[in-house]
């Protein structure tokens, strides 16, 4: 079973509670797609020894962690240019070349809705999800989870959702505030997609 | 040819000019659907949701044309025509008859240059450009969706 996550994943805080999340539904052996996690990828070794060599990794540090996470920090929050270590930058195209095939790999999709609107990344995540899964049995459905205290106040007039974006989550699966419920729902469907194979 | 006209129309000044750009396309010859113009009629005895009624117009819709036009101003794009997107771009990979989305973007918060606002989504951006391009005004892209018009008046039987 694998889980495609997607969320407004642009600030450090909204990362934390995605990676969070994620981290509980590996532990229920799920595998989990988190987008933010594939930037690191394009960190090339050399990347590391040039951050070292400039000294803004300090040598012994990299015996606790791995270098690629270490210099992904680094240049996430400013401090050094992506460019200057020799990583290739992020293009629109790249960024939808990697998670496309993220979203194209998944059983699911659990889908954070939080902010004034839906996240624009997000919303096109799960239409495009919703018009594959028409035509792919082993996708099972999106899953909608709002933290937003003004989406939970209106949890029972539709979350304040997009009524469009609703109705597509609607056409395969639902929104809650309860993260438990999420869980539950993608192991009854790890089981189903077991008991076809 | 039909097109989706997707973008913000939540105030009467986004459904204005929408409508104001359908009036142009129409008179190109270009079929849009327009979905706040789409009599939303109560049948009695309609059970279904809001948002499935919502879900169902346009979906349909979506699915029955062969471009999409979205305008793509605000500070970030509006999350149902972001979601629009991703729908038609799918179906699109399957569907000859689908020639592409033509993204309507004059907004300055979310253009290349520096200063105020944070750009495009990066995600929906690579969408729209593999799936057709951005134009900055209606004349623009009028001339690629005239260009895919063309395209399957032409090529039709053969694609």
């Amino acid at each position: 079973m694998r889980v495609y996550f997607a969320g407004p994943l642009f600030t450090p805080y909204v990362r934390e509670a995605i990676t969070e999340h994620a981290t509980i539904l590996r532990h229920h052996g799920i595998e989990v797609f988190v987008p933010h996690e594939q930037n690191k990828r394009r960190v090339p070794p050399e990347a590391v020894a040039r951050a070292v060599a400039r000294g803004l990794i300090r040598e012994e540090a990299l015996a606790g962690r791995p270098g690629i996470d270490l210099v992904w920090d680094l240049v996430r929050n400013g401090f050094v240019q992506a460019e200057d270590l020799g990583i290739p930058p992020a293009t629109p195209e790249s960024v939808f070349e990697v998670d496309y095939a993220g979203l194209s790999a998944a059983n699911a999709v659990v889908a954070l809705l939080d902010g004034t609107q839906v996240d624009d990344g997000t919303a096109c995540e799960i239409g495009a999800f919703y018009a594959q899964m028409r035509s792919d049995p082993s996708k099972k459905g999106i899953l909608g989870y709002v933290m937003d205290s003004r989406g939970v106040r209106k949890a029972q007039q539709g979350y304040g959702l997009n009524l469009f974006v609703l109705g597509v989550i609607e056409e395969c699966g639902w929104v809650t505030h309860d993260f438990r419920r999420i869980v539950a729902q993608l192991l009854a469907w790890d089981a189903e997609l077991k008991a076809r194979n | 040819m039909k097109i989706y006209f997707a973008g913000p129309l939540f105030t009467p000044y986004e459904r204005d000019y929408i409508s104001q750009c359908a009036r142009v396309l129409r008179q190109h010859g270009i079929d849009p659907f327009v979905p706040h113009e789409s009599a939303k009629i109560e049948i009695p005895g309609d059970t279904r949701s809001r948002a499935k009624r919502c879900f169902d117009n346009d979906f349909n819709a979506i699915a029955a044309s062969n471009a999409m036009l979205a305008i793509v101003n605000g500070p970030e794009i509006d999350d149902g025509t972001a979601c629009e997107i991703g729908i038609f771009y799918v179906l699109m990979q399957k569907d000859p008859t689908k020639k592409g989305i033509v993204a309507l973007h004059d907004d300055w918060r979310t253009n290349d240059s520096p200063g105020e606002g944070k750009g495009l989504n990066a995600f929906v951006l690579g969408c729209i450009r593999k799936a057709g391009v951005v134009c900055h005004t209606l004349d623009e892209a009028i001339a690629q969706l005239e260009a895919w018009q063309a395209e399957l008046a032409s090529g039709g039987k053969t694609s």
